[in-house]
């Protein structure tokens, strides 16, 4: 029963997925509160640089990309949440982590389940809001834009990856260092700012974009959004995709390497 | 005077929390030099695609952004850290405690956790706003920064006004974490509220008052805003303290605990 085959990690993983999700549905005020949250920022985002693109003029995006932009981005942030961060960070600081230690799927397994859970209910949640945000532009009079989801799909499998791998790297961070604070308020803020939230990076000055392009904070976010909206195709397309993969690979590396390390010094207590 | 005492008390009680953990300090300030500058420097974006954003020049929006991060620094430096804890009381009957003190409870609700560390804001905040009308050449009057000063005091009234009754929303629902959904509202104060349009800014001005917060006292000190708003703005202020008073005594009589 250690969870080696592939049949029992799969049932571990849907198991626990299933259990984190019909959970939560018991909060149902809790998840409304929640679903309002997820698009206060967003909007308030969209709309003034909705008006700074309306008013101006030499702009990468038209205004009705803009709106576009942060509709799928709420979706993204919703379902890419570092969620597994969040909750591990608090649970180590509570003295409340050992006992995934003493599961006998193990760590990984069991979180991995638990997030997928997550973001089947973000996306049951957020989908909805979504295609009515979408709805009430049209019913402004604000034209549609094109979306090419099909494209953006291999995008949105490495930001979830990305995001989940982070999240783990993260995680043995703290263990190691006991900064959850630091920590936490450094990754949201860079995220915010180079994913895409704070501002569009299709709206930075090149040499901003070139950076943000380094980085794997876009990799998260707006990478995936940019794809559905066209504004990626062809070399960078393949590029970006490889550039997020080898984040995962690099993060995940280094998850290896600290992972042990990191889990003896919280077995065996800190100086 | 006792309650005076008392806060002096609390702010004494920080000061000494705070000097244990200078590191922290230090950290927080240069972190949020960082982000304000990064903030400032999204905030020229804008201005690459035209001269004003909503009516407003680069360097008043700039000027916003400084009146925000004073008055959001000094609020979560006052109140908001301790009233964000009420839900949290609430939900596990600490209220108890705090109830039975010879103390309002909603001035210790509110004061108890002064976080000094957020004067960071504040010096970050004053640095924008005095470079910004520099570099803006804004020329500005005795009278208007007088305004200006009672307009933001009026601002942080309102801001813990909304904030208390936000918070109060635990005695009726549990678990409602409403303030996740306040945070990133007030976000709507670090620019200025013209960007909604004619209708929406105005239930910025008059509705969820938060224009207080930042745009108003700039509009009144550079003169976009018309002065005799302000004994409006006042008499605002005072209704916003009546609702939350009524809604704070409504939310301690509902209160239960497990002993009641």
């Amino acid at each position: 029963m250690n969870g080696s085959k592939p049949a029992n990690s799969l049932r571990v993983i849907s198991l626990s997925a299933w259990t984190n999700f019909m959970s939560h549905l018991e909060y149902r005020f809790t998840l409304f509160v929640w679903v309002l949250a997820a698009v206060v920022e967003p909007f308030i985002w969209s709309v003034i640089w909705y008006v700074a693109v309306r008013d101006g003029s030499g702009a990468m995006l038209s205004g009705s990309q803009v709106l576009y932009y942060y509709i799928l981005l709420c979706l993204m942030i919703r379902i890419n949440s570092p969620w597994t961060f969040e909750d591990l960070r608090v649970k180590i600081l509570l003295g409340s982590f050992s006992k995934y230690l003493l599961y006998p799927s193990g760590i990984f397994r069991t979180r991995l389940g638990e997030e997928l859970g997550m973001k089947l209910l973000n996306l049951v949640l957020i989908l909805p809001v979504s295609v009515g945000w979408m709805i009430i532009l049209s019913l402004w009079g604000i034209p549609g834009v094109a979306l090419n989801l099909v494209v953006a799909l291999p995008a949105v499998i490495v930001a979830l990856s990305l995001q989940f791998v982070v999240d783990m790297l993260l995680i043995r961070l703290v263990l190691l260092t006991t900064r959850s604070d630091g920590l936490a308020t450094g990754y949201h803020f860079l995220t915010r700012l180079l994913g895409g939230v704070v501002v569009p990076l299709a709206l930075l000055p090149g040499w901003a974009q070139n950076i943000a392009a380094l980085f794997p904070f876009r990799y998260v976010l707006s990478f995936p959004v940019e794809c559905a909206l066209g504004l990626v195709s062809g070399n960078d397309l393949v590029m970006g995709l490889g550039i997020g993969a080898g984040w995962v690979a690099i993060f995940g590396v280094l998850y290896w390497l600290i992972s042990l390390p990191a889990l003896k010094l919280n077995e065996y207590g800190y100086e | 005077m006792r309650y005076l005492r008392v806060f002096l008390q609390l702010v004494a009680f920080s000061f000494k929390k705070m000097l244990v953990s200078r590191t922290d300090f230090v950290a927080r300030l240069v972190g949020v030099i960082i982000a304000a500058a990064m903030i400032a420097l999204v905030l020229v974006i804008p201005f690459q695609f035209g001269e004003t954003l909503a009516g407003w020049s680069r360097y008043e929006v700039m000027m916003v952004l400084g009146v925000f991060y004073v008055s959001n620094g000094l609020s979560w430096m006052l109140f908001r850290e301790g009233i964000s804890q009420l839900e949290g009381r609430i939900r596990n009957a600490d209220l108890d405690w705090i109830l039975v003190r010879p103390v309002s409870a909603a001035f210790l609700c509110s004061f108890a956790d002064v976080d000094l560390t957020r004067f960071t804001d504040i010096i970050v905040g004053l640095g924008i706003t005095v470079y910004s009308c520099l570099a803006g050449g804004l020329v500005v009057s005795v009278v208007g920064i007088l305004a200006a000063i009672v307009a933001f005091i009026m601002g942080i009234i309102l801001t813990y006004c909304l904030y208390l009754v936000l918070n109060s929303m635990g005695f009726w629902v549990e678990q409602a974490f409403l303030e996740h959904v306040a945070n990133p509202v007030f976000l709507v104060g670090k620019f200025p509220v013209e960007i909604w349009g004619p209708n929406i800014s105005k239930l910025f001005f008059w509705v969820i008052p938060l224009a207080l917060m930042s745009v108003v006292p700039v509009g009144v000190l550079t003169g976009r805003y018309d002065l005799g708003l302000l004994p409006m703005f006042v008499l605002m202020s005072v209704g916003w303290v009546i609702i939350t008073s009524i809604v704070w005594r409504l939310g301690v009589r509902k209160y239960l605990t497990a002993g009641s």
